[in-house]
């Protein structure tokens, strides 16, 4: 099955001119292969960790990685109204010391749609929920920003082992209503899911997730955005978090070829376990095949022993597109960590650079 | 082993297909005209509405679900279509698909060979609206001609 993909993957490079998708068409369906691979380097100073309840600050060690990040091979049929579409993903597919995903491929999406009009479109399966301006493409982020993700969409990686959430915003819905109204001025999405499940994928909770977002397009380069959802950890009766409550509002302004994004997200939980705040700020600006950007990120979250003050993140770096289906990114960052126990165990400053290449088809 | 080797054909077909479609080469300095399918009736194609067509940013017009239709991309007229209604290179417009495509799920253009294909698909798909020279419009078919541009000759 490995070999078969990347057989498909390889075989689509070497295609004499690399087109959009692998598309086959008949009158009246097309199915579409798409792609998405990247290979990063990443290094990482030590970053302050600790475990629940926070008896002593210590540090991770420092990173020095070079990996395949990402591998995604999307298959989309689209026949008349209706769409069938799977997201096959691979993380650390190539780590040599055997950790992540080790090459094997997962299901990441599995949906049947079908479009009634532009202002009814049903969704059922599995399927990244809409969730600010970047959630349902998160596996394909470096495509459109910066390779690091901001904190909320992608935390720093010990926040989650010192008591705080795995991830910050919805993982799957499956059930979706969407569409555009108003010739297009406002989409909508509401949503249903399973809410959050075990390790092993298996939904064993009594509540389910319920989410939506709404993104106004007041003008072709200006969207505004506000996304809502809860669920309830209650793993039956091992609760830690209890009922969560998500909530973003996201701006998306293309003036020329200046980019501006900006996203607020606040997260609390019933038990008092996460209160935490996420903003960021990014400029780009296109300059022919290059895209140089700026960007701030503060993340805070109030119980939590290391992001009790907050942190902050500056960031500077530039894309290269050398092709419509080769990328070059090169990063910048910076961390500032605010909470005192942290600076008193001197890891309050750490830098990351990271080095990516992208392939898309 | 057998699902493999169809994946690795499926990339040569991919490959195949173009080059055959840059052996075909027509005159592209002849008027080029845009055509629909009759089902727009009265509605205004206006050459911006045209160009969102083709870049998914315009998917409905009432409840007519648009299909633009697209020569291949080796093609003269597809490359002075690119040029002349929506001012991108051809890098420029499969860049701006491939993050269309992620972003928004959404179905690029349906790629024909040559105008033959592109008359018949544009006649069978209704919403379907495409481009072809002129003189490759035989009288008496039943499309909308949208309007017609003639394309600058390069500059040396």
């Amino acid at each position: 099955m490995k070999a078969t993909i990347w057989l498909v993957l390889l075989s689509a490079l070497l295609a004499p001119v690399p087109a959009t998708a692998i598309t086959l068409e008949a009158a009246d369906s097309r199915v579409s292969i798409l792609g998405y691979m990247d290979l990063q380097y990443s290094f990482m100073e030590r970053l302050p960790t600790c475990s629940t309840g926070c008896p002593t600050i210590t540090s991770t060690p420092v990173v020095s990685s070079l990996d395949s990040s990402r591998a995604n091979l999307i298959l989309r049929v689209d026949r008349e109204q209706m769409r069938a579409a799977v997201n096959l993903f691979s993380g650390n597919g190539y780590q040599s010391d055997g950790s992540g995903s080790q090459g094997r491929f997962e299901v990441m999406e599995a949906y049947g749609e079908y479009r009634h009009g532009p202002g009814l479109i049903l969704r059922g399966g599995t399927f990244l929920a809409p969730f600010g301006i970047y959630n349902e493409i998160r596996y394909a982020i470096s495509l459109f920003a910066p390779v690091v993700l901001s904190t909320a969409y992608e935390p720093l990686p010990d926040y989650a082992a010192s008591g705080g959430l795995p991830h910050l915003v919805p993982d799957a819905a499956n059930g979706m209503v969407s569409g555009a109204l108003g010739a297009g001025a406002l989409d909508y999405a509401l949503y249903v899911g399973s809410g959050e499940r075990q390790a092993s994928g298996m939904d064993e909770n009594r509540d389910k997730a319920v989410g939506g977002r709404l993104q106004w397009h007041p003008s072709k380069s200006l969207s505004l955005g506000a996304s809502a959802y809860t669920a309830n950890d209650d793993p039956l009766g091992t609760t830690i978090h209890g009922r969560r409550r998500h909530g973003m509002l996201s701006l998306d302004w293309h003036p020329g070829n200046t980019t501006v994004q900006w996203e607020y997200l606040r997260v609390t939980c019933a038990a008092d376990t996460v209160n935490a705040h996420s903003q960021y700020l990014r400029v780009s600006h296109r300059i022919g095949r290059v895209t140089p950007f700026v960007g701030y990120d503060h993340f805070q979250d109030r119980p939590n022993p290391l992001y009790a003050d907050g942190m902050a993140r500056w960031s500077a770096g530039t894309g290269i597109e050398v092709s419509p289906n080769v990328y070059l990114k090169a990063e910048y960052h910076y961390h500032h960590f605010e909470t005192a126990a942290v600076a008193a165990a001197g890891l309050d400053r750490a830098q990351m650079v990271r080095l990516a290449a992208i392939v898309v088809f | 082993m057998r699902v493999a080797a169809a994946g690795v054909l499926l990339g040569m077909l991919a490959g195949t297909v173009v080059v055959s479609a840059g052996a075909r080469a027509e005159d592209a300095s002849e008027p080029i005209v845009v055509i629909a399918n009759p089902v727009f009736g009265n509605i205004e194609l206006t050459r911006s509405l045209v160009r969102d067509a083709y870049l998914g940013e315009l998917r409905y017009l009432g409840n007519i679900a648009i299909a633009p239709i697209s020569l291949h991309e080796r093609h003269p007229v597809a490359q002075a279509f690119l040029d002349e209604v929506m001012g991108m290179s051809e890098n420029q417009f499969k860049s701006w698909w491939i993050k269309r495509i992620f972003r928004h799920g959404d179905v690029p253009p349906m790629r024909v060979m040559d105008s033959a294909e592109m008359i018949a698909r544009v006649l069978a798909t209704p919403g379907g609206m495409g481009y072809l020279s002129q003189s490759e419009l035989p009288p008496g078919v039943p499309l909308t001609v949208v309007w017609r541009f003639t394309p600058q000759p390069a500059t040396p």
